[in-house]
Order: structure tokens, then sequence, then C-alpha cells
């Protein structure tokens, strides 16, 4: 479930899903740890989208689950994913974090992992690195409304069903906002990146 | 081309890239829509190369112990009523009262036995010998005899009974489990009693059943821990000592007395065992010592090895250790010694304390003096976590090398109940398995005490 776009959209396969939540809303130790690991990154990178630093990340992820326990046994299955679920507590987790601790979301460095990568030319992988960072900056720069689709959609990696039922809108009311991000975000990157608008060669 | 048309397409195209078609075979299938497709395509998938940052290795796992911890708190939490003594005690008496009425109601419905066809012949002959002209004396005599006869085989069957009643109840095994069942309930009173909740029904009940555990192990010393005894008794005694003698007189001195009483055997019984307990070994040993059936244990069976998913409870005869009474858990790969009185959660042991156990986390139910112990148990890494009302600490890192934390950290953490979770780290060990090296050549978290009220900070 953690970033697959199939897996989220895809809807038709519930009963497993439904079996290891119910074992957990049971008290079923083993069940509360695979629906642990099978959140764990999704949870991780929104709150480190919407924070931009790992500690806060790390702290807010972990709250979340815990908060998860807390709202679990009040969890009605109704075809509603367990992720989306999950991901609105995360929403309200992070919104409360950050008013706590009056803080913004901040610059983050990239993971090592992405700088690493496909670095067979330094100076392509640097010049990755650096469009990467201007493309979160530029996330930070759109409408609240607008950042929280992407991230929920591209950092969490919901459906667009899913992201529309975590945060309670109409499925077309989130492909506008998606549709929205994407044309500013490009407005934003494209006079510094001229070649992220062309085709590719 | 609409805005909802190119959300759609976008929508495949990130599908297919996940099926694990490559960007241009994806956007190869809408050449027509193309140029407007691939700029959102290709941002699409630089977003989620930028957010795709994943939490280290040791906040995982770390974050995953506490919050499976935090799930066994709450579940240990509403499962932790217990009944108040006053009201146990009571329900106790009601209950043995109904179970005393509803057999002599039974007894009450049945039709009195039929006399053999002999006995009436014989009174027969009785009432006939009477009518002859013989003396008034003689049937006296001879009624007197038939109820003798009777009382004699009444009596044997008396002796028979308390010859098995003794039998059965002089096993130093029921005697050993009267015992902790005792100490057991004691503990719950003491906690009542730290509330402001007593009975002294409940204390007399105690001391009584104390007594007759004595009387048992005074008639077969094998097993009997004098020391352990005497401390039950103390606890007991502490207990009465709280309640005002004005307001149950009659039953304060009948449970003071049983106390004595007790106090008396034990230091009897002590005095009998010290003997052959303290028996110093004399400068020249004789090369073979005979063996003598009291102090030299009979060699015992090898235990079944265990199979995956089983978990053996056995007792450690020779751990006394804090002066408590100490069991092995025993799984294929992790063993650790718990006091006698915890509770491992859904464990139904068989013969040979085998049960069976499926879950990764072993989940142990206990009290340290008055505190609530939870103590959780990751058979797979050896972990072993401690939860005492707010505070976790944990007792012994995972790994086949894991390391218990030391008596000074448990303690300042947990304060007195460090001792008793310093001696369960310190008693755990991993089993030993073919892919050892592996095992250890990953890190472990350590096993330093943490709260988790300021739970530390995780590795960046």
């Amino acid at each position: 479930m953690t970033s697959s776009f199939s897996q989220a959209d895809g809807g038709s396969d519930w009963e497993p899903q439904r079996q290891v939540v119910e074992a957990a809303q049971a008290g079923d130790l083993d069940a509360l740890g695979a629906l642990y690991d099978a959140h764990i990154n999704q949870v991780y990178r929104y709150a480190l989208a919407r924070l931009g630093n790992v500690h806060d990340a790390e702290d807010v992820a972990e709250e979340i689950f815990l908060k998860m326990l807390g709202g679990l046994p009040n969890y009605r299955w109704l075809k509603v994913p367990f992720a989306a679920w999950l991901m609105r507590i995360a929403r309200n987790e992070v919104v409360s974090f950050a008013r706590r601790n009056g803080r913004r979301a901040r610059e983050a460095d990239l993971p090592e992992e992405i700088v690493d990568r496909n670095n067979n030319d330094p100076q392509e992988a640097a010049e990755k690195v650096l469009v990467l960072e201007d493309l979160r900056h530029a996330v930070g720069l759109l409408s609240d409304a607008q950042r929280e689709v992407i991230i929920l959609r591209f950092a969490a990696g919901l459906s667009v069903a899913d992201t529309a039922r975590s945060l309670g809108k109409r499925e077309n009311n989130v492909k506008v906002l998606q549709h929205k991000g994407m044309q500013r975000l490009q407005a934003l990157m494209t006079p510094k990146y001229p070649e992220l608008a062309r085709r590719q060669p | 081309m609409s805005r909802d048309r190119l959300m759609e397409l976008l929508e495949q195209c990130l599908l297919q890239f996940e099926a694990g078609l490559s960007p241009e075979e994806c956007l190869a299938a809408f050449p027509e829509e193309r140029d407007l497709l691939e700029p959102l395509f290709r941002q699409a998938l630089s977003l989620r190369v930028a957010f795709s940052g994943l939490p280290a290795e040791g906040f995982k796992r770390a974050a995953r112990e506490r919050t499976l911890v935090a799930a066994g708190r709450d579940v240990g939490a509403a499962f932790a009523a217990e009944p108040e003594p006053g009201f146990a005690a009571s329900a106790r008496r009601r209950l043995l009262n109904a179970a005393g009425a509803q057999a002599q109601e039974a007894l009450r419905a049945v039709p009195p036995p039929r006399l053999p066809f002999w006995v009436n012949a014989r009174r027969r002959l009785l009432e006939a010998a009477a009518m002859s002209a013989r003396p008034a004396a003689r049937p006296m005599a001879l009624a007197f005899r038939t109820a003798l006869s009777g009382s004699v085989a009444v009596l044997a069957l008396a002796l028979l009974a308390l010859v098995y009643l003794t039998l059965q109840n002089g096993t130093p095994r029921a005697a050993a489990d009267e015992l902790a069942q005792i100490e057991q309930e004691l503990q719950v009173v003491e906690q009542q009693a730290s509330n402001g909740k007593i009975s002294v029904s409940v204390i007399f009940d105690l001391a009584a059943r104390t007594n007759q555990v004595v009387d048992k192990f005074s008639s077969n010393p094998a097993g009997a821990q004098p020391e352990k005894l005497q401390e039950i008794i103390d606890r007991q005694a502490d207990l009465l000592e709280q309640v005002s003698p004005e307001e149950a007189p009659q039953e304060v001195a009948e449970t003071k007395e049983q106390l004595d009483e007790a106090e008396a055997k034990v230091t009897s019984l002590a005095a009998r065992i010290e003997p052959t307990a303290t028996a110093t070994p004399t400068s020249e040993p004789s090369p073979e010592p005979s063996p003598s059936p009291a102090q030299t244990p009979s060699p015992t069976p090898k235990p079944k090895p265990l199979e995956s998913g089983q978990v053996r409870v056995s007792a450690l005869r020779n751990d006394t250790t804090l002066a408590l009474t100490w069991y092995k858990v025993e799984t294929t790969t992790l063993s650790f010694a718990i006091p006698s009185t915890w509770q491992v959660a859904g464990l139904t042991l068989g013969s040979g304390g085998v049960g069976t156990f499926t879950s990764e986390y072993m989940r142990i139910d206990g009290a340290i003096g008055e505190v609530s112990v939870i103590l959780l148990a990751n058979l797979q890494t050896g972990q072993i976590t401690a939860i005492l009302g707010d505070d976790q600490v944990n007792v012994r890192g995972g790994g086949a090398d894991g390391q218990a934390a030391t008596l000074t950290d448990l303690i300042s953490v947990v304060g007195d109940a460090g001792p008793v979770l310093f001696h369960i780290g310190t008693s755990a060990a991993m089993a030993e398995t073919e892919d050892e090296e592996e095992a250890t050549a990953t890190p472990r978290p350590s096993a330093t005490p943490t709260r988790t009220a300021t739970p530390t900070p995780a590795e960046p």
C-alpha cells in the first residue's frame, strides 16, 4: 500500500486487509505489527514532505501510530481503505505538531539514496538533485489545498479516490486541485528549467 | 483535451509505470496526447522521486517496538480490573453455602436405601426368638453386637478414607501449588489493603489454608521452604495488624491463633530441615558418597526437545534469587526466568508443562510488590521489555548477544522492581542457531532503559 498507485487504486482485494485490521482491533500484536510495516514508509514520507525535517518527521510518524492505536477500536470497515483513515490521522497530527511547535515546513536535504541513484555522471546527478530540491521548494509555494493533494498523491502514494476520502472531498475536486497544482508547479519550474516543459528527445 | 481526460491519462501512465513499463513505453500509448501529457507525467515522476525518502531502519525498528509495547499496555490496562477482596470472600462463602444446600436437597430427594433381605430375615429370627421364653436381655446383646459390627465397618471405611486423603494431600506438589495459590491471593489482598480495603474473613481464610499447607509440609518435608512459609505468615500478620481489633474481635483473635500455630510449626519444620540443608562437607570426602533418597536428586529425564511454536514452563528448583520461586519459560529461540506467580498470556500448558504459542511476541503478566508488570518478549529477536505503570524499560536487548540492562540502570528507572527485572534479563538466553553469525552481524537495539514519557530521539 505504501507508494503503489496500482494497489491504492485497486480495491479488489479487500479481504486480507480487512482481516488484518480486525485482528489488530482485537489486540493481536502481530497484526498491529503488520499494519505498522505496511504503512510506516507512507506515513513517514507524508510527514517528511509536510514538515521537511527528518527528526520532526520521525517524531510525528511515531505519534501517528500511537494515535492510530487509540482510534483503532472506533475504526469501522466500510470499504474505506485503512490507508485513507490513517492519513486523516496523519494530517491532523502534522497540523497539530506544526501548531504546537510553531513551525513551518523547512527544506530538508534529499536522502542519500536519492542523491546516489543513477549517479553515473556526477555532474548530471548534482543537477538532478538541484531540480528535485527546487521542485520540493515549489510544492511549498502551492496553496494549502493543492499542496495537500500533491503530497498525498505523490509522497503518500494514495489514489485519487483515497485522497478524496482522506481529505473529505469529492474525487472531482481532488482532480481539479491536482491539475491546478501541477500546472502551477510547471509555471514555477519552467523559467529555471525550460527543458522540463519540452518533450524529451 | 479536457482536464478530466488529461488526469485520467496521467493516472493510466502512472499505473503502467508501476506495472514496470518505462516512461517512454507509457507515453507511446498516447501519441496524440503526448505533447500535453509528457510534461505532467515527467513532473509526477519527479515529484515521486522528490518525496521518496525512507525512514532510517533504526528508527523504524525502535518505533515499531514502542508502538507494540504501547498496544500491549493498553490491552493490559483493559484486563487489569480485580474484584474487591471483600466481594470475592463473600462470593466464595455464598458459593460454598449454595453447594452445601444443593447437596442437602439432593440427599433429601434420594429414597432411603432398601435394606438387604437378610437384615429382615435376621430381624424376624430375632423377633421369633424373642417370642420364646428366653430372657429379655438376650436380644439386647444380639442387637448390640449387630450395631458393633456395623460400627467396625464404618470405622474401617473412615480409616481408609483418612489414609487416602493423607496420601493425596501429603504430596509435596499439591502443597507447593496450594502455597503458590495462597501467595497469589495474598498479593491481591495486599494490593487492596494499600487502597484501604481489607477484610478479616479473607485473612482468616488465608491463614487457615496456610496452616494446612504447613501441616502438609510437616508430614512430608520434601520441597518445603520454611523461609518462604515464614514470609507468607509474616505478610498475613502485617495485614492483620491493619485491622482494627474492635471491628471483629473474635475473628481477629482466631486469625492470630492460626498464624501463631502456623509459625510454631514452621519453626519446627525449619529445625528438621536445617541440618540436612546446611550440612558441611567433611575435609576428606569419601570418593563415593552413599546416595540418600532425601538429598541426592534422582537423575531427571532429559526434557524432550521443543518444536517450533512450542513453549515449556518448568520450575527452576535451584533458583531462589530474591527469595522467590522462579519458573523457566523456554521456546525454541529464547528462554528466560520469571517469578512463579507470573502468567504467560494466552498460553495453556499441557502435559510436561508444554503449550503452543505461535505469536512473535509473548506477554507475561505479573506483579512486583504492589506494582503490576507486563513483560513483552520478542521471541524472534530476544528483546525483552517491561512496563510498570507509566514506565517502560528494556530488560534485555535483541540478538543472540543481546545485553541485559544493568542493575543500576534498572533501579534508576523502576526503583525497587529493578532486581527482579535484572534477574529476568540476565537469565535470558537465545538458542544457538545455525545462522547465528548472520543474526549477530546485524546491529540490534541496546538494552538501555528508557521511559515511555520521554522517548529517546531516534538516530537520524
